[in-house]
């Protein structure tokens, strides 16, 4: 792809999918993964950046005799989630003004 | 866990020391659960997805390098923005951007550099001539002391003193002035590591104006 993805929309996507339900860094990254081809390296820091400002938090649950870290949305990461959203409508419809085709509307 | 993933993780641990030990765990922990979660068997597919062991260590490294609050607990010496800016540089240098990019950075960096060492090399030079001349000074002194010119010798012991005097008193401005030297071009470089490494993304126009304020 060679739009690049923005730190912006990762933070959203990771949040989004926290939103629906605790995820552990495998399971997690591989979601992310199946809309965005980005490396695995990438969700790591996303995470930590969400963790510091309190958007999230985490809690160890045993799994075949070892620890498997949750993460799990905080408050304060469905008001952010909530403001990347609104960026995104905002921007997207913005872009599609210029680069969507407005003569076919249905195809949206 | 299989051997192969404990090897690769404890690859991982060793290029990680210069990490605070808190954030080391963390990582290196994430990333055991990563591959244990996948089912990793061998250690070609663990390359293909997270890089060699030192690969993705450099990538840590520059992503803790380039934030500025990411090391309260630690205070920034000049070896530590000398360290961090290493990383960045690696971090940079192992970023998918594109040569013409890269080549602009290698100006810089060694613009910078080119500053940086001609300040250095004129400090010293300018110290070690007045070091010499004072040393030598005082060696002329000590000949002439005992001698029926002693006048002369007294001269050439209060020149030497002097110039002792005035480098020890100029002795703390020059190692502040290294050390901002140091600060500075990290700064530039840890700015220049934000904006490369780290993708612009759309701000709304409210958003701008308070980050142009930070």
């Amino acid at each position: 792809m060679a739009i690049q993805i923005p730190t912006r929309l990762l933070d959203g996507a990771v949040l989004a999918f926290l939103k629906q339900d605790d995820l552990y860094g495998y399971a997690l990254t591989q979601n992310v993964q199946k809309i965005f081809s980005i490396s695995e390296s990438t969700i790591y820091p996303v995470l930590r950046r969400l963790k510091k400002d309190n958007c999230l938090t985490t809690y160890d649950e045993p799994y075949q005799g070892r620890n498997r870290r949750y993460y799990h949305i905080t408050a304060e990461g469905i008001t952010m989630l909530n403001s990347i959203q609104d960026e995104w409508l905002d921007f997207s419809a913005k872009v599609n003004q210029v680069l969507g085709g407005q003569n076919d509307q249905s195809n949206c | 866990m299989t051997k192969v993933i404990a090897d690769y993780i404890a690859e991982l641990e060793q290029n990680l020391v210069d990490l605070p030990a808190k954030d080391r765990e963390d990582v290196v922990e994430f990333y055991r659960e990563f591959l244990l979660d996948g089912d990793f068997v061998r250690r070609s597919t663990i390359e293909a997805e997270l890089g060699t062991p030192k690969q993705l260590a450099i990538n840590i490294l520059a992503d803790y390098s380039t934030k500025d609050d990411s090391a309260p607990a630690k205070a920034e010496t000049p070896r530590s923005n000398l360290k961090a800016s290493w990383y960045i540089l690696l971090g940079i240098c192992a970023a998918p951007i594109g040569i013409p990019l890269i080549l602009v950075i290698l100006f810089v960096i060694f613009f910078l550099l080119a500053i940086f060492f001609g300040l250095l090399f004129a400090l010293i030079r300018f110290l070690f001539n007045f070091f010499v001349g004072g040393g030598l000074n005082f060696l002329k002194s000590l000949s002439l002391l005992f001698t029926s010119d002693w006048p002369t010798g007294y001269v050439y012991l209060g020149k030497s003193l002097i110039c002792i005097g005035v480098i020890l008193l100029l002795m703390p401005f020059i190692i502040k002035l290294g050390k901002i030297l140091i600060a500075k071009c990290t700064q530039i470089i840890r700015n220049l590591g934000k904006n490369l490494l780290k993708k612009n993304y759309f701000q709304t126009s409210s958003e701008k104006n308070t980050n142009e304020d930070k």
